[in-house]
């Protein structure tokens, strides 16, 4: 269907106060030129910007504990820039996804983020497979939040602390925290 | 020697959780080393303190284990008691053994501001009421996972804060929600994080049907690429199936992923989801495949091209809803149907999407393929009203579901 997105998500513990507004929080991931659409329920909760070079539409959760901004892309824009040709080994430096880890790792460490996670697979981007990361997120387990290989995950320097990255997995420098792929090489981003 | 036990098996296996594990394995040897571990502490604790050392304890597991033995409910109650009046008496509490132990002399320690309430026991500190009622009920399993969690959510577990109990508890909630009681969830987090190498999980046996079933796919989309050069847009439905395989199937074979339910569902519904645009692409006259296009300062994808541009087909492959549900209407967190075909029209409208001056024509082609049909009778027709709209044309291919 025409909507097929990914996204990127992140989880900010909430001590008390209310949090943010959206477009503060946007503002502090990176997001530009975001404007709030109008109209329908969907319009007026979301703003729309461009975040990684690409478009993006930006909403925000409240969460048990965390509010949760959710920064959605296209499917397809990412696609386009994962042709099928690129070598298994494919070095990170080299990944034409580059510019999209580092405004998540940027967005992380700006929220800041207790988590986040870029969600590539459309059943990551889902409500309930979010729900299910969130519990996660909750009983701040990162063996569990790495184990669900989300296409990119970070985790801040406590809930990173100790975690063991399996083999076989790649990851993004990070000057606080973890930041770990779902996958190795090409398929770093799966 | 505990604490270098400990970093080593951590760096080896990487977590508490193993840890725990490797203990169980190893069930003998932890007995031996307990009984060690017990004089560690109490040799500790009388240099410490005891009542310094129990403080320092409080909250943890360990600080709850050594609270359920004997000798630490022994201990417990005595220090409790205001020390007898006495001289040299040995207190009127009973020693594990039913000996009349000298006490550890408890060391000078500084009295409380009068500000300061007392807080009387020093005994390892239970857990929160709210959340100790529901450890008292779990599973011995369920505890070491309720332990591992609780020692991550508080930043110290002896002293936490009213944020850390708010979130531990509704941590526990949504296990509840999820399993349906404490003790099955807190089991099932344990067990999910245990690898053996091997796919596990209740759907692991339909691993080897949808490995063959991508492949398959694969070679069906290889296969139309070859015969028809001319349609652009393959490649996206290659690279789709492609992150499926590579990704979650990859790991739910190897076992780094657990084969449930929603992880097996996600990836069969995404190959399905291809699979039908690719069988719309086979038809006559599809000039392309996801494809984006633009007009009117918008974007959309659009899963089938044919006729040169003059008609744009859009496949769902969702199980039917009505014109009640949020898939139709939207809401804060998803846009609906209604909104995205609002959406296509708008791009399909714009002048330089027009093919031999018109607009292309919008077909919404629905394939799920449950018995009971693909689309509501409702959305079809609130569809079919749609059409004119800005002079594009709506035409609706399903088969149209009536009942309730």
């Amino acid at each position: 269907m025409s909507e097929r997105t990914i996204s990127a998500a992140f989880f900010m513990a909430r001590d008390g106060e209310a949090g943010d507004a959206l477009e503060a929080m946007a503002a502090r991931a990176g997001v530009t030129g975001a404007r709030r659409g109008e109209g329908s329920a969907y319009e007026r909760a979301h703003l729309r910007g461009r975040w990684a070079g690409l478009g993006a539409v930006v909403g925000a959760t409240r969460l048990a504990a965390h509010d949760c901004l959710q920064i959605e892309l296209r499917e397809a824009d990412f696609l386009a820039q994962r042709p099928l040709e690129l070598p298994p080994e494919l070095a990170l430096a080299a990944d034409p996804s580059l510019a999209l880890a580092e405004a998540f790792r940027d967005a992380c460490l700006a929220l800041p983020a207790e988590a986040g996670a870029v969600l590539s697979l459309p059943q990551h981007n889902d409500p309930r497979a979010i729900a299910e990361l969130y519990r996660d997120v909750l009983g701040a387990n990162p063996d569990a939040l790495v184990r669900a290989a989300v296409g990119l995950l970070y985790l801040d320097e406590r809930l990173g602390r100790g975690t063991v990255v399996p083999p076989g997995r790649d990851t993004l420098p990070v000057p606080r925290g973890l930041a770990v792929f779902a996958g190795h090489g090409r398929s770093r981003w799966y | 020697m505990g604490s270098a036990t400990r970093s080593r098996v951590s760096g080896e296996d990487g977590d508490a959780d193993k840890l725990d594990l490797a203990g169980l394995m190893f069930a003998d040897t932890i007995g031996t080393l307990m009984g060690g571990l017990v004089t560690a502490v109490l040799i500790w604790a009388t240099a410490t303190g005891l009542k310094a050392a129990l403080k320092l304890l409080s909250g943890t597991a360990l600080g709850r284990a050594f609270g359920a033995t004997e000798l630490g409910k022994w201990l417990a109650k005595n220090m409790q008691k205001p020390r007898p009046e006495s001289p040299g008496g040995g207190g009127d509490g009973e020693s594990p053994t039913g000996d009349q132990a000298e006490p550890v002399q408890k060391p000078e320690e500084p009295k409380p501001s009068p500000e300061e309430p007392e807080t009387g026991p020093t005994a390892p500190r239970p857990l929160p009421p709210a959340l100790q009622a529901i450890y008292d009920g779990l599973s011995d399993l369920a505890k070491r996972q309720f332990d591992n969690r609780w020692e991550r959510i508080a930043r110290d577990p002896a002293n936490p804060t009213s944020t850390e109990i708010s979130r531990m508890n509704a941590y526990l909630k949504s296990l509840y929600d999820r399993y349906g009681g404490y003790s099955a969830g807190l089991e099932a987090e344990w067990n999910r994080l245990q690898s053996t190498g091997q796919p596990t999980g209740a759907k692991a046996g339909d691993l080897p049907t949808l490995r063959t079933d991508g492949d398959n796919l694969l070679k069906s989309i290889q296969s139309a690429q070859s015969a028809q050069p001319q349609v652009a847009g393959y490649d996206a439905l290659l690279r789709r199936v492609a992150a499926q395989l590579d990704g979650p199937l990859a790991r739910m074979e190897s076992g780094a992923l657990e084969a449930n339910d929603a992880n097996v569902q996600g990836v069969r519904s995404n190959l399905d989801a291809i699979a039908a645009e690719l069988n719309v692409s086979q038809q006559p006259g599809v000039t392309a495949v996801s494809q984006q296009k633009t007009g009117n300062g918008q974007t959309v994808d659009v899963d089938v091209i044919a006729d040169n541009g003059a008609k744009w087909r859009e496949i769902k492959n969702t199980r039917p809803f009505s014109t009640q549900s949020a898939d139709w209407v939207g809401d804060a967190s998803s846009q609906g149907l209604k909104a995205q075909v609002e959406k296509l029209i708008d791009v399909a409208a714009a002048p330089e999407n027009a093919v031999r001056g018109k607009p292309p024509a919008i077909e919404i082609v629905f394939t799920y393929p449950g018995a009971e049909g693909a689309v509501g009778a409702d959305v079809a027709a609130a569809l079919r009203a749609m059409s004119g709209t800005k002079g594009v044309t709506i035409t609706v291919i399903g088969v149209e579901y009536t009942g309730p």
